[in-house]
């Protein structure tokens, strides 16, 4: 045998050969060993004849077929059926698509995720519809969604034809200003979905394409949170649910795992950007892989029109059009520090716009935002280094997956599914419904209450058919567990299906049809979607009429549809009655079920809470509970709301320590049955968070604030009106966290998002106010002006009917006392400040609102001095 | 799950021979479990092997733990557990073929279908047995078949992972094939 290391030699410099050429080689470099020559000649005729040997994994098991082995592209995907496949993408291969159904011509891009991560069906069903709203001449639009035969989820967006924004600028040569004219467009459809409160997070070239007439559209938008593994954007990047980042784009904070914001996605414009204008994305010439990351992580990028590359015809040009501006607003997008980046794609947009109309641009004059310098030492090792292998590795593995699986075989069931439509009926009340109604059950053994849930759900669509009045009624009890796990957007998806199945047949009886119409309206009016509600309300009860009192179902729905209406009107007074006759009508209807009674008794019980009836409220809650304590229902949803009732009554009580008990109590419980952080859940959490401002706990308080406002963005969307005044509520806790120029903006943002929700004199919106209005004047004179008009229209008695706390009227005094300071009325400040001061200590206020007024009265006394 | 997979990695690092005993039991028992389970949601027809490595580590690792090694170290257990799994079902083929008769010996007979690139059981078996001597050999090159052709990973996936350039990984390919190919057609 020749000598193995030196035949491993030459058999790697032979392959690399052109097969003509190796002869030669061969020749001459085994000349004289004979042996060596005949081996490497024997490895060469084997590499030649090797065909596929090894290159396809073997086949698992003996059913498998050759032809399946292969690519097998699926033939349809829900009702669109699959033309060609257009390649694969980050998240898995793309398809061309039209409607198999002939409805109307129309193609799309099916999108369909090759790498699964946990959780992600209930994220894709949560965020589908968010995304589907968005309707934006630059984003491409999110068509349809579902679940193909394997139940993997997909996506069917606008198709495009165009080209990636990089290549488009190049192949139309396009100028300095043409590339940032381009940009703004962009940066149009970006604005657009950050006020939607979506963020991309994943922008890059091949996510904008443009089309032959110039327009820019940007693609994707959202998917990525949905393909995250975690539900927090701040997943530590070694986290499996990174592996779409694309490296080239990434902002730090995607590096690090920190939170993502709509600062993340103007630092990957930025990176567009500057790769449009120079040819190269920043940090380009730094290497690959780790040694990239670590200068991504901690370098600032060089002067962009310093690195023009030549390949331009006009890089001397492009050198000084770059120079001075463009650089500025270029380092400024593509700041290492979220913070000191443009705020927002609107932001950015702005300066682009100043520049290209020649006006100062604001990225300038910012001395201290930049040193613009070149970059320091990167040849920090550590743990990032690691961090962006890993990253890489996945990424790579993502890309690589082309792989498809036979879609499953289409089968005719339609006949078998009339048959079986009965016992599926029963299937889905014994089996589902039952299980999963968090009455009945606690927390189940493996599935939580939600995803029992969502399986009935799933498990609908076209198993009725021929079938309207079975699938009314089973759409109506889903809806109702969907209220009742708090997710009307679902709820309202199911009855919106019962009202068409009621309306499109004879089959359907009137009452059932009217059930629900009622059942709609009640999930509406959860959604604040109050003009529809109302209209929907008002023509069932022309048709009603004659059934509502006969049939307690019925009326039940109907009043309890109403009572909702009125509640989220801001009405609570109004709403009273409505609660109370639909409870005495669900005693009429299942005079025996003590425990979904309990349950509805514990939701008047709330009503009554907030109308500032804590006696009532208090004594409802309780005997609810005794019923619930009864009949053995101590581990259920409902009482774990009775307890969240008690915490938010202590609180009220300024009793922080129980109130934190039973709020925490109730939280841990509702989490576990409800499995997740939903609305009701939130409920226990925002009074946790409320008694963490008045102890003190600014940092825990903004993170349960956050948690709130998330849960309700998820649950009801940005339109809902929870979801707005806890986006205000958020601010509060971040100014009080020490985060006071943010928090101001997220409250404020959160004030005009609900006046486009509700009337600004809404009730509810009195609290939110109040802590506005104390921010503002802590903040500085700038904002009494701003805090002054809140003060004056706050009602002293709506906000103690909203948080029945007694002491509203030393607190009120308190923040007037604040205004005469700044107005200079030093005499009238004192009057107010001092006995406010003393009232709220004696009734153990919030300390930050006692903390305030002292601190004015400090500078009173200080300049008395 | 008592103790995580990166834990028994360590252990298994720190030359715990038990812990790497416990770690592939732990991987083969999650990929046989996540087969069955693909196969029954594609209608039992073919398995993704490289989606199903991922998803065994999905579901081992702890998220946020573990660094590279740690990966690669998985990575390499998932392909020595998958080339287990169809070892075993090759024998359980050529058991069931020959009526149930429990033989251990490979038909040396049997044809082996280069060309085609689909490997039967007996040639599978061959294979195996190719591969544990060539190992003894040349472990890194053993151990690039067993990622590229029993887990499927694709080169360009496993150079990420080794930290190897694709180029050399390429050269390593090719020569591992003929020399696997050459030990299993001695000319």
């Amino acid at each position: 045998m020749a000598e193995p290391h030196r035949l491993h030699e030459l058999f790697d410099s032979a392959i690399d050969l052109p097969p003509a050429e190796r002869a030669a080689f061969v020749a001459a470099a085994c000349g004289d060993d004979p042996a060596l020559r005949a081996a490497l000649e024997r490895w060469l005729r084997a590499d030649a004849s090797l065909g596929t040997f090894l290159e396809t994994p073997p086949p698992l098991i003996a059913e498998a077929r050759p032809e399946n082995v292969a690519d097998a592209a699926p033939r349809s995907f829900g009702p669109w059926r699959v033309l060609r496949s257009l390649g694969v993408g980050g998240m898995g291969e793309v398809w061309l698509a039209e409607r198999a159904d002939g409805e109307y011509e129309q193609r799309v891009a099916i999108k369909q995720v090759a790498w699964p991560t946990p959780g992600l069906l209930q994220r894709f069903r949560r965020e589908r519809q968010i995304l589907a709203r968005l309707e934006h001449p630059n984003i491409a639009h999110l068509i349809d969604g579902g679940v193909d035969a394997n139940g993997s989820p997909y996506f069917a967006m606008e198709y495009i034809e165009g080209a990636p924004v990089t290549a488009y600028a190049q192949a139309h040569a396009l100028s300095v200003r043409a590339c940032v004219a381009l940009l703004l467009q962009i940066c149009e459809g970006v604005r657009y979905a950050h006020q939607n409160l979506i963020v991309h997070r994943d922008l890059k070239p091949s996510n904008i394409l443009v089309s032959a007439d110039g327009v820019p559209k940007l693609l994707d938008f959202g998917i990525a949170k949905i393909l995250a593994a975690s539900e927090i954007d701040s997943a530590p990047a070694t986290g499996t649910g990174q592996h779409l980042l694309t490296l080239d784009y990434a902002a730090p904070e995607q590096y690090r795992g920190a939170v993502v914001t709509t600062a993340t996605d103007v630092y990957a414009l930025g990176v567009v950007l500057h790769e449009l204008l120079t040819g190269l994305r920043p940090f380009a010439r730094a290497g690959e892989g780790a040694a990239r990351m670590q200068a991504v992580l901690h370098d600032e990028p060089a002067l962009p029109s310093a690195g023009v590359e030549a390949k331009f015809a006009d890089a001397a040009a492009r050198r000084r059009a770059l120079r001075g501006d463009l650089d500025s607003i270029l380092l400024t997008a593509l700041a290492r520090d979220p913070q000191r980046r443009y705020a927002s794609a609107e932001a950015f947009a702005a300066d682009l716009r100043n520049y290209l109309e020649g006006r100062p641009v604001g990225a300038r004059g910012h001395g201290n935002f930049y040193t613009l310098r070149k970059f320091a030492a990167r040849n920090r090792a550590g743990v990032a280094a690691a961090v962006v292998a890993a990253v890489a590795l996945v990424a790579g593995l993502a890309v690589a997956l082309a792989q498809r699986q036979a879609a499953l075989r289409e089968r005719d069931e339609a006949e078998r599914q009339t048959a079986v439509a009965e016992a599926v009926k029963n299937f889905l009340n014994e089996d589902v419904i039952r299980a999963a109604s968090p009455f009945l059950k606690t927390s189940l053994k493996d599935v939580t209450v939600r995803e029992a849930i969502e399986r009935g759900a799933g498990k609908i669509d076209g198993r009725f058919k021929g079938q309207p009045a079975v699938e009314l009624e089973t759409r109506i009890e889903l809806g109702a567990l969907f209220l009742q796990i708090g997710e009307p957007d679902r709820a309202e998806a199911q009855y919106r299906a019962a009202v068409q199945l009621g309306s499109a047949s004879v089959d359907v009886p009137a009452a059932k049809a009217q059930l629900a119409r009622y059942s709609l309206a009640q999930a509406l009016a959860q959604r604040s979607k109050n003009d529809e509600a109302k209209t929907l309300l008002e023509a069932t009860d022309k048709l009603a009429q004659a059934q509502d009192e006969r049939d307690p179902r019925l009326s039940s729905t109907r009043n309890s549809a109403w009572g909702t209406y009125y509640y989220h009107l801001g009405n609570p007074l109004k709403a009273l009655p409505y609660y109370e006759r639909s409870v005495a009508d669900f005693i009429r209807w299942q005079p025996d079920n003590e425990l979904v009674l309990a349950s509805r008794m514990i939701n008047l019980a709330s009503v009554k809470l907030t109308t500032g009836d804590i006696e009532a409220g208090e004594r409802g809650v309780r005997e609810a509970m005794a019923s619930l304590e009864r009949s053995d229902g101590k581990q259920t949803f409902g009482y774990g709301m009775a307890l969240s009732l008690l915490g938010r009554m202590r609180f009220f009580r300024h009793d922080y320590a129980g109130a934190e008990q039973l709020c925490t109590q109730a939280a841990t419980m509702l989490r576990a049955i409800l499995g997740g952080d939903v609305a009701f859940v939130a409920d226990a959490v925002t009074i946790l968070s409320r008694l963490q401002t008045a102890t003190g706990r600014y940092a825990e308080a903004a993170d349960s604030a956050r948690l709130v406002y998330e849960a309700y963005l998820s649950s009801i969307g940005a339109t809902g009106f929870n979801t707005q005044v806890y986006r205000m509520f958020l601010g509060h806790a971040e100014y009080l966290a020490g985060q006071r120029e943010l928090g101001l903006k997220t409250s404020e943002e959160g004030l005009v998002a609900l006046s486009a929700i509700v009337p600004p004199d809404h009730i509810s919106l009195q609290l939110m106010k109040f802590h506005l209005a104390s921010d503002y004047l802590d903040f500085d004179a700038s904002r009494s002006t701003a805090a002054r008009t809140i003060v004056d229209a706050l009602d002293v008695d709506a906000l103690q009917r909203i948080s029945p706390e007694g002491d509203w009227p030393a607190r009120l005094a308190a923040l007037h006392g604040q205004i005469a300071f700044y107005d200079g009325d030093r005499e009238r400040a004192r009057g107010l400040l001092e006995p406010a001061i003393a009232t709220m200590t004696q009734m153990n206020s919030a300390r930050f609102e006692i903390e305030r007024a002292q601190r004015t009265l400090q500078k009173l006394d200080d300049r008395g001095r | 799950m008592s103790e995580s997979v990166t834990m028994l990695i360590d252990a298994a690092n720190g030359g715990d021979a038990e812990a790497l005993r416990r770690l592939f039991a732990r991987v083969y028992d999650e990929l046989k479990r996540l087969a069955h389970i693909q196969l029954g949601r594609a209608g039992g027809q073919t398995l993704n092997t490289t989606g199903l490595v991922h998803e065994a580590y999905l579901k081992l690792a702890q998220p946020g733990e573990g660094g590279l090694t740690d990966r690669e170290h998985f990575f390499s257990l998932a392909a020595r557990a998958m080339r287990q799994i169809v070892i075993d079902r090759a024998r359980a083929q050529i058991a069931e073929k020959r009526g149930g008769a429990q033989r251990d010996l490979v038909d040396i007979d049997a044809a082996f279908d280069v060309a085609s690139g689909e490997l039967g059981p007996e040639a599978l078996l061959r294979l195996n047995e190719a591969l544990d001597h060539f190992a003894a050999e040349e472990p890194r090159l053993a151990r690039l078949i067993e990622l590229r052709f029993f887990a499927g990973l694709g080169l360009d996936q496993i150079a990420v992972l080794q930290q190897v350039s694709e180029r050399t990984l390429n050269r390593d390919w090719r020569q591992a094939k003929v020399r696997l190919y050459l030990a299993l057609n001695p000319d």
